[in-house]
């Protein structure tokens, strides 16, 4: 609960700190307060106590996703001091609006009972429409925050459905409760709880973009500012798969088999549209949008997977994914703040422009191939390596097939930044955009070494 | 304290590749030098120090976990370092020697662009054979091997803008994969087989199976292979006397003291299991001896002084191998230690001679040095006075020791030996009177030019040169009454060797050994000293003479044999089966994929109504299968 009440208030002190001369503290506090979270969380005080009543639980799994989301969510803040960015974005109320939102990404890693699940997608998603539309007068950034709205509340219906549903078949909204039912009427799975899991199922595949619920995130991703776009593609997606991976194994291990047919098709289908999505994009916010989604259809493998060591792969998976998109992100902004558009093409000659950036955002598309010693390569080796031992080896053949297909349009950025002429001329980044990407690329070259660290903390 | 010593040995040079790689520009040619120099030494002084600490004591080995590297159910590597006596022993080696020619490259890069990178390389080097060194358990020693085998690679084609040395490079990249190939197939037969590559584990583990088990006979036979494409020995030879294309003080680091004796160092350390395989012991000597005298044959007529040292190095490691093979770990080691000393200091002679003419490496266009180059032609003496096995030199304690193990197991191979040392001092005394005696055979400007080398290129050199006279007291002979302090060390990693010879007969073989080496140096001595024969053009050669002037003419048959055939069969498979058969099918599926990318980018319509309609549609399907199943 600490956690909680520590963001909540940092969100309400950073709106309060506009009203009077302080809003050049706004974004150095939300850091202070944010990695103050971090150490309260990493040191694991409240380590698996139940809070609320048993209505969330601080255990390993949520500590690590947690710090994680923690993490993520400062670099973006961070992002923010950036004085190159265009001045019509309001800076304070997009702090807050984000740290409300890390509320909400935190309580959904840590839950034990639907309502907060709930309460956490919702805590997570409302700032979000507004910061997608955070440049008030531009008509895409409007249209990406009515359209993302509009499919999160249908989403949220899906959501909310399910879980009203899963009450009445189970009578309870704690997790425990549930897959304690789950596991003693394994034959007379009624078609209420069937129904309602299904409607969960899709729900959350919305959150993390899975195909056929994807068709929001190339639109909105491409309409909302940049920096709204990288908080959503890393710390929405690793809340939401958080979530997802909590909601599944804990509460419906005994109903796999009315699910894992449902997330094997939802998963090829994702990695066929995600990948196969992105080899058409001349836009590289877009690109990076279906690279969000193909990475959903990984991710949901180790879903698929659920048993020893699962919660690693994911967890490894989801770090390096999130902060090798990040520093894409950053790029993405150094580049529009230089001069250059989205497109592809304005990443041309990056290497020699400016050859910091260049070096990080080449280390970063190589570990989203997945090449080896990067933090990539490890989060498919486990993932891959979990779903083989659970037998999926048709879909791991498949994924295998779509990550070369990833090869292709990821060396595109890596081509462009090194051989290409420049299309400007060279650039400095501002300090804090060199402190994330700095931090990030770190991430991404030294998680390699984590693995071992990670599964034994879990 | 001590754990903090072990780890500080390797990273100290990798601190100082980091800092020379990326400031090196900045902090000039001078301080990249010193400090690449300082790094090695800091950390001979922290080997030094954890000798003091450490091994006063008694106790045999430090184990450090770094961290927990590789864990898989049935499998699980640490990054571990090791220090017992014959890492330490190693690490000694590689940071004092290396540090002399560190020292020594700051004189001789002098004048090149690219000092910064050639120090940060050089440190690099020096950390990955740390690694290599240190390891304790194969995965780890595998890193250090490949790296090692990087920086090799690198510093050969350190004049890459020459394409010639571009080919050297490559040349030793693919010979060395042929090798590492053997060397991982034995890792993973080891890790099949014991389910562990710690040394400790393996080595007792490997107790259990009886002498001449096939599966340790296969994997010391895989390893074999691999330390025989590090060390150059037949058939993976050909890569070295190639590898003189880089810097000199490069030869004589990697390509002479240290590198090149890692395939040495690995049938050392796993001596436990070689102990069980006599097949691969018995090949092993065969192979040593074989090449032991091949490359000197070969050596007789080179004519560059660099290629004449290089065959010289891989003429030696072949007598180290004869001695692993005779199950002589400490004697081969010894070897090892005493030949680091000489093989550098001649190298770095070489280095000095080549620096005093302006790059000119053809002896025939040398002589008469020895006045020009008075340090340079006294330590060289004592170099080569070493290597040819004239006492009290370091080369005559360890040679005369390989060779009283192998009189010991086998008269008849002793005697083929003993020809491959006359080989040896006689090519190493025409060299040394080709290029230091009679008259100058350059033109008049080298003349003109030649200079001694400055002090911080002589002064390693004399440092090497006490090292090749007094090394060998390291080991002295039984029948001298004096421990021999190499086997008393390493004893608790390679056990004791028994010696079962009388003492007449040492004597004896001690004898024969001195007789042979002062021959070979009175024949050198009338043929090049008193008559100044110098070597004939090429064209002139014939006979015997020709085909070791030709290096017996192994490049051209691997070539015709080997390469060219591959190169044939490549062009065979890219025509039919990749162009005609996979290119069509890869070309169907390249051709697909984007045309599916447009579908799908197609159905992102923009339209939100459609977006929701396709979401309801999913769930219908979702919803629709769960009720069919």
């Amino acid at each position: 609960m600490s956690l909680y009440l520590i963001l909540s208030i940092l969100g309400a002190l950073v709106l309060l700190s506009s009203l009077g001369r302080g809003k050049r503290l706004v974004v150095p506090l939300a850091i202070a307060g944010l990695l103050g979270a971090l150490a309260v969380t990493g040191m694991g005080l409240g380590l698996d106590h139940p809070l609320l009543k048993g209505m969330a639980e601080f255990d390993r799994y949520a500590v690590l996703f947690s710090c994680l989301l923690l993490v993520l969510g400062t670099l973006v803040v961070l992002l923010l001091t950036n004085p190159n960015e265009r001045s019509d974005i309001p800076r304070v109320e997009m702090a807050a609006l984000l740290l409300f939102s890390l509320t909400g990404g935190i309580m959904m890693a840590s839950f034990a009972h639907l309502v907060m699940l709930f309460l956490g997608v919702e805590i997570l998603s409302i700032p979000l429409y507004i910061l997608a539309g955070a440049r008030k007068r531009e008509r895409a950034g409007n249209e990406a925050a009515l359209k993302y709205f509009i499919t999160g509340s249908f989403a949220t219906g899906f959501l909310l459905f399910g879980i009203a549903l899963i009450y009445g078949a189970t009578g309870s909204f704690s997790t425990r409760a549930i897959a304690a039912w789950a596991e003693a009427n394994p034959a007379v799975f009624t078609p209420m709880f069937h129904l309602g899991l299904l409607l969960m199922l899709v729900g959350l595949a919305f959150k993390i973009s899975a195909a056929p619920f994807h068709f929001w995130a190339p639109d909105v991703y491409e309409g909302s500012p940049s920096i709204v776009t990288s908080f959503m593609s890393t710390v929405v997606k690793v809340a939401a798969i958080a979530a997802f991976y909590r909601l599944f194994s804990e509460a419906f291990p005994a109903a796999a088999d009315a699910w894992s047919w449902v997330i094997a098709a939802v998963a090829a289908l994702t990695l066929a549209v995600g990948n196969l999505g992105a080899l058409a994009q001349r836009s590289f916010k877009r690109l990076m949008a279906y690279s969000g989604i193909s990475h959903a259809g990984f991710l949901l493998l180790a879903l698929l997977s659920v048993g020893p060591g699962s919660a690693g792969a994911l967890w490894i998976y989801a770090a390096a994914y999130s902060f090798a998109t990040l520093i894409a992100f950053v790029s993405l902004l150094a580049v529009e703040a230089a001069g250059g558009g989205e497109s592809l093409e304005a990443l041309s000659g990056l290497g020699r422009r400016n050859p910091f950036l260049g070096v990080c955002l080449t280390i970063s598309m190589l570990s989203l191939i997945g090449v080896p010693p990067l933090a990539g390569f490890f989060g498919k080796l486990f993932v891959f390596g979990n779903a083989v031992s659970q037998r999926h080896v048709v879909l791991v053949v498949f994924a295998v097939v779509m990550s070369a297909v990833g090869m292709a349009y990821y060396m595109r950025p890596i081509i462009q930044t090194w051989l290409r002429p420049p299309a400007g001329s060279p650039f400095q980044l501002s300090t804090s955009q060199a402190w994330v990407l700095g931090i990030a690329t770190a991430f991404v070259v030294l998680l390699a070494a984590a693995p071992v660290w990670v599964m034994r903390f879990l | 304290m001590k754990n903090l010593l072990v780890v500080l040995i390797p990273l100290l040079p990798l601190l100082g590749f980091a800092v020379s790689g990326l400031f090196g520009k900045r902090l000039g040619k001078s301080a990249t030098g010193l400090l690449a120099s300082g790094m090695v030494l800091l950390s001979f002084l922290c080997a030094a120090a954890l000798a003091m600490l450490h091994f006063r004591t008694g106790d045999s080995a430090i184990v450090v976990n770094l961290f927990s590297w590789i864990r898989m159910p049935g499998l699980s590597i640490p990054m571990g370092l090791l220090v017992d006596p014959l890492s330490l022993m190693m690490v000694f080696v590689v940071t004092g020697i290396g540090f002399l020619i560190h020292v020594y490259s700051i004189g001789y890069m002098h004048d090149d662009d690219g000092v910064a990178r050639f120090f940060s390389y050089l440190n690099l080097f020096t950390f990955f054979m740390l690694v290599l060194v240190l390891a304790d358990n194969f995965a780890v020693l595998f890193i250090g091997w490949e790296g090692v085998g990087l920086c090799s690679y690198l510093l050969i084609g350190f004049w890459f803008k020459n394409h010639a040395f571009n080919g050297a490079a490559v040349k030793a990249f693919v010979v060395n994969r042929i090798g590492d190939a053997g060397f991982l197939l034995g890792l993973f037969l080891m890790a099949m087989t014991f389910g562990s590559l710690s040394f400790a584990e393996v080595f007792s583990r490997a107790a259990s199976f009886g002498s001449g088990a096939p599966a340790i006979t296969l994997i010391t036979l895989f390893l074999f292979i691999g330390a025989s494409g590090k060390s150059a020995q037949i058939p993976l030879y050909t890569w070295l006397p190639d590898a003189m294309a880089g810097p000199t003080p490069v030869s004589a680091l990697i390509h002479a003291a240290t590198m090149v004796t890692a395939g040495v160092y690995l049938v050392i350390r796993s001596n436990a299991l070689y102990a069980l395989a006599p097949l691969t012991m018995a090949i092993i000597a065969a192979v040593g001896l074989a090449t032991a005298i091949w490359a000197g044959l070969i050596a007789l007529s080179q004519r560059d002084i660099k290629k004449v040292l290089a065959y010289s190095t891989v003429s030696q490691l072949g007598f180290m191998f004869l001695a692993l093979g005779m199950g002589a770990w400490s004697t081969g080691f010894f070897h090892v230690f005493t030949h680091a000393f000489f093989k550098a200091l001649l190298f770095l002679g070489a280095g000095s001679v080549i620096h005093a003419l302006s790059g000119e490496q053809d002896i025939r266009r040398m002589g008469g040095l020895r006045k020009a180059l008075p340090v340079t032609y006294a330590t060289m003496l004592a170099g080569t006075l070493a290597i040819a096995g004239i006492p009290p030199f370091a080369g005559f304690f360890s040679k005369d020791e390989i060779f009283a193990k192998v009189f010991e197991h086998a008269p008849a191979l002793w005697a083929i030996a003993l020809a491959g040392a006359f080989v040896t001092s006689f090519y190493m005394f025409r060299l040394f009177f080709l290029v230091f005696h009679g008259e100058f055979r350059g033109d008049a400007t080298a003349k003109h030019h030649l200079h001694e080398s400055p002090k911080v290129m002589t002064a390693p050199l004399v440092v090497l040169a006490l090292g090749a006279l007094g090394a060998g007291f390291a080991g002295l002979p039984e029948i001298f009454g004096a421990p021999h302090w190499i086997s008393d060390f390493l004893a608790p990693v390679t056990g004791r060797g028994e010696s079962h010879l009388s003492h007449a007969t040492e004597w004896m073989l001690m004898g024969a050994s001195v007789a042979t080496g002062l021959l070979a140096l009175l024949f050198a001595w009338v043929r090049y000293g008193v008559k100044g024969r110098v070597p004939a053009e090429d064209a002139s050669v014939t006979g015997v003479a020709r085909w070791s002037l030709g290096k017996f003419f192994i490049d051209e048959l691997y070539d015709r044999a080997i390469v060219k055939p591959l190169f044939r069969f490549s062009a065979w498979i890219h025509d039919v089966l990749d162009r005609r058969g996979l290119d069509g099918a890869v070309g169907a599926i390249a051709g697909i994929s984007p045309w599916l990318g447009q579908q799908v980018r197609l159905l992102q319509t923009g339209n939100t109504a459609f977006y929701l309609f396709a979401m309801a549609l999913g769930v219908f399907l979702i919803l629709f299968v769960a009720t069919l199943r």
